[in-house]
């Protein structure tokens, strides 16, 4: 290995001799920068994410007047986010052993579960929609800014939605800026809409600070 | 160790130090037969299309394309990124290597986020602004067939305020990477994409100007069956837009153009800031001709190109385009 040493830590172009510039003789020059796609044989791999992230988010609209047309609604909205397949257990609707005025840890692997109070007055809405209204959100529970969700509502804020009574969606008005984007599947029953919308995605969870 | 030091032992102070003398002079295409000024002017038409603009069509398409499972979709950069996008950027994205139900393979990843705001009402004018990123190192391909290319990061946005008839608009796009594939180019005047770091800025509405600073490379076209590469340093000025003393005959900086041969031929117009006034004499008319080099050499005859044309292309991308969800899937 020693031997090689010197080999290695002189070898290089001979100084006494440059190279010239090359002069153009009309001949076109090859263009070596052309770029080559890649379209490599597929091998059958399908990736998966190490970590999955589950949305879960429902709710109803109880509308007002019956019948219609609707003039104010109220409702709720419940948001839940778990990590891999860490559902926790239904609630079963029996009061907890905790306190109001105490913060609940969430289950392992939960990382957000926030409901919402919902009031709303009508308002013109999308083109397709059958009503739609302007909705304040109330937090009753929980700690929305834990939810991964990028379009989470936060406490106090008004949203727009519609619904689209034959497309079973619901719309939501994006930002206010008049751009309506389908948001939930929806179900009208009566004067009621039910909504919910499941999805599980790849996802790196942060890093807690020490 | 002695065996180190004699053979890297340096030449001796006796031998004669080799005489570099001046280099030889470039030798000069021959390009009796170019017709300058439509190559500059079709090249400066090429790289009014580079923009994310173009290149998000692409990705909207591909992300359509997608089935259950391929690519798997990610709340927030994918771990494929790395440090290329803040592990806290948000967004969406998609990380796979699969093929869909359509046969359509997807490798490597996208990630991207969109805003937009809209403000005001028809009487005083409803305002638009919206913006948008996309970073990733992803091919989406069908058979030999690469539908969708993109390697690096982008950004874009656009400010719009729709008045009726007075409607004025601001557009931003700076864009690092290679785009390629039949989604965002079919039928455009690059079909087989390009490789670019431009900055591009043009302002619409009564008052438009043009900027523009980077270069693109087009992977297979070639203007003129000759150029294929463009760099634009230049800042174009409408009669609408300008200043008393601006001049709107010929935009201000330099547009170079390159051939197969990897010869650039620059054009250099008035200079874009006071500072370059010291200049020479030659560079400081406002007649529409730049002073032309060739391998660096001037040449006798100026080039005179006419850009105004530039100013009926433009128009405003559609800040609904910049919100892209996949919140139903």
């Amino acid at each position: 290995m020693l031997a090689l040493l010197p080999l290695l830590a002189c070898s290089g172009p001979d100084d006494s001799a440059p190279v010239d510039i090359p002069t153009d003789d009309g001949r076109p020059t090859p263009d070596t920068a052309t770029f080559n796609f890649d379209t490599g044989v597929d091998t059958g791999l399908n990736d998966t994410p190490e970590t999955t992230l589950t949305f879960v988010q429902d709710g109803r609209w109880e509308m007002s007047p019956v019948g219609g047309p609707y003039t104010s609604a109220v409702g709720v909205f419940r948001v839940l986010e778990y990590q891999d397949n860490m559902a926790p257990p239904d609630d079963t609707g029996d009061p907890g052993p905790d306190d109001d005025d105490e913060e609940v840890e969430l289950p392992e692997g939960v990382i957000c579960d926030a409901t919402f109070a919902l009031t709303a007055t009508a308002v013109e809405g999308c083109d397709t929609c059958d009503f739609s209204f302007d909705f304040l959100f109330y937090v009753l529970d929980g700690d929305p800014s834990l939810c991964q969700d990028p379009d989470m509502p936060m406490d106090g804020e008004t949203r727009r939605y519609g619904f689209d009574v034959d497309a079973k969606t619901v719309f939501y008005d994006y930002g206010d800026s008049g751009l309506w984007l389908e948001w939930w599947h929806g179900v009208r029953q009566g004067d009621k809409v039910f909504f919910d919308w499941t999805a599980t995605v790849g996802w790196i969870p942060m890093e807690e600070d020490d | 160790m002695l065996l180190f030091f004699l053979a890297c032992a340096s030449p001796s102070d006796d031998e004669t130090p080799l005489e570099k003398g001046a280099p030889d002079e470039l030798a000069l295409p021959d390009i009796e037969d170019v017709d300058f000024q439509s190559a500059f002017e079709e090249m400066f038409t090429v790289g009014m299309t580079v923009n994310l603009n173009n290149a998000w069509k692409g990705h909207k398409k591909t992300v359509e394309l997608g089935s259950e499972g391929c690519p798997d979709w990610y709340a927030g950069p994918p771990p494929q990124a790395g440090d290329n996008v803040d592990e806290d950027a948000g967004g969406v994205a998609w990380q796979d290597r699969c093929k869909t139900v359509g046969d359509r393979r997807f490798s490597g990843w996208g990630w991207w986020d969109g805003t937009l705001e809209r403000s005001g009402d028809e009487t005083v004018g409803i305002t638009s602004e919206a913006r948008r990123q996309l970073s990733g190192d992803g091919l989406v391909a069908y058979g030999d067939t690469v539908s969708f290319e993109f390697d690096g990061q982008a950004n874009d946005s656009i400010y719009l305020l729709d008045a009726g008839e007075d409607t004025r608009w601001v557009y931003n796009s700076f864009v690092d990477a290679t785009v390629t594939g039949s989604l965002p180019f079919e039928g455009s005047p690059t079909p087989g994409g390009w490789r670019t770091d431009l900055y591009f800025s043009a302002v619409g509405g009564k008052a438009p100007s043009i900027t523009a600073r980077g270069n693109v490379y087009l992977f297979d076209v070639l203007v003129q069956d000759r150029f294929d590469s463009v760099v634009m340093d230049l800042e174009l000025v409408s009669e609408e837009a300008a200043g008393p003393d601006d001049c709107i005959l010929e935009p201000l900086g330099t547009l170079s153009i390159r051939d197969t041969n990897a010869y650039w031929y620059d054009l250099v117009f008035l200079p874009r800031y006071a500072d370059d006034t010291a200049l020479d004499e030659e560079y400081s008319s406002c007649d529409g001709c730049g002073t032309f080099y060739v391998r660096g050499q001037e040449q006798e005859e100026e080039v005179c190109i006419d850009l105004s044309f530039a100013f009926d292309m433009l128009e405003a991308p559609d800040p609904n385009d910049f919100v892209l969800s996949v919140r139903i899937p």
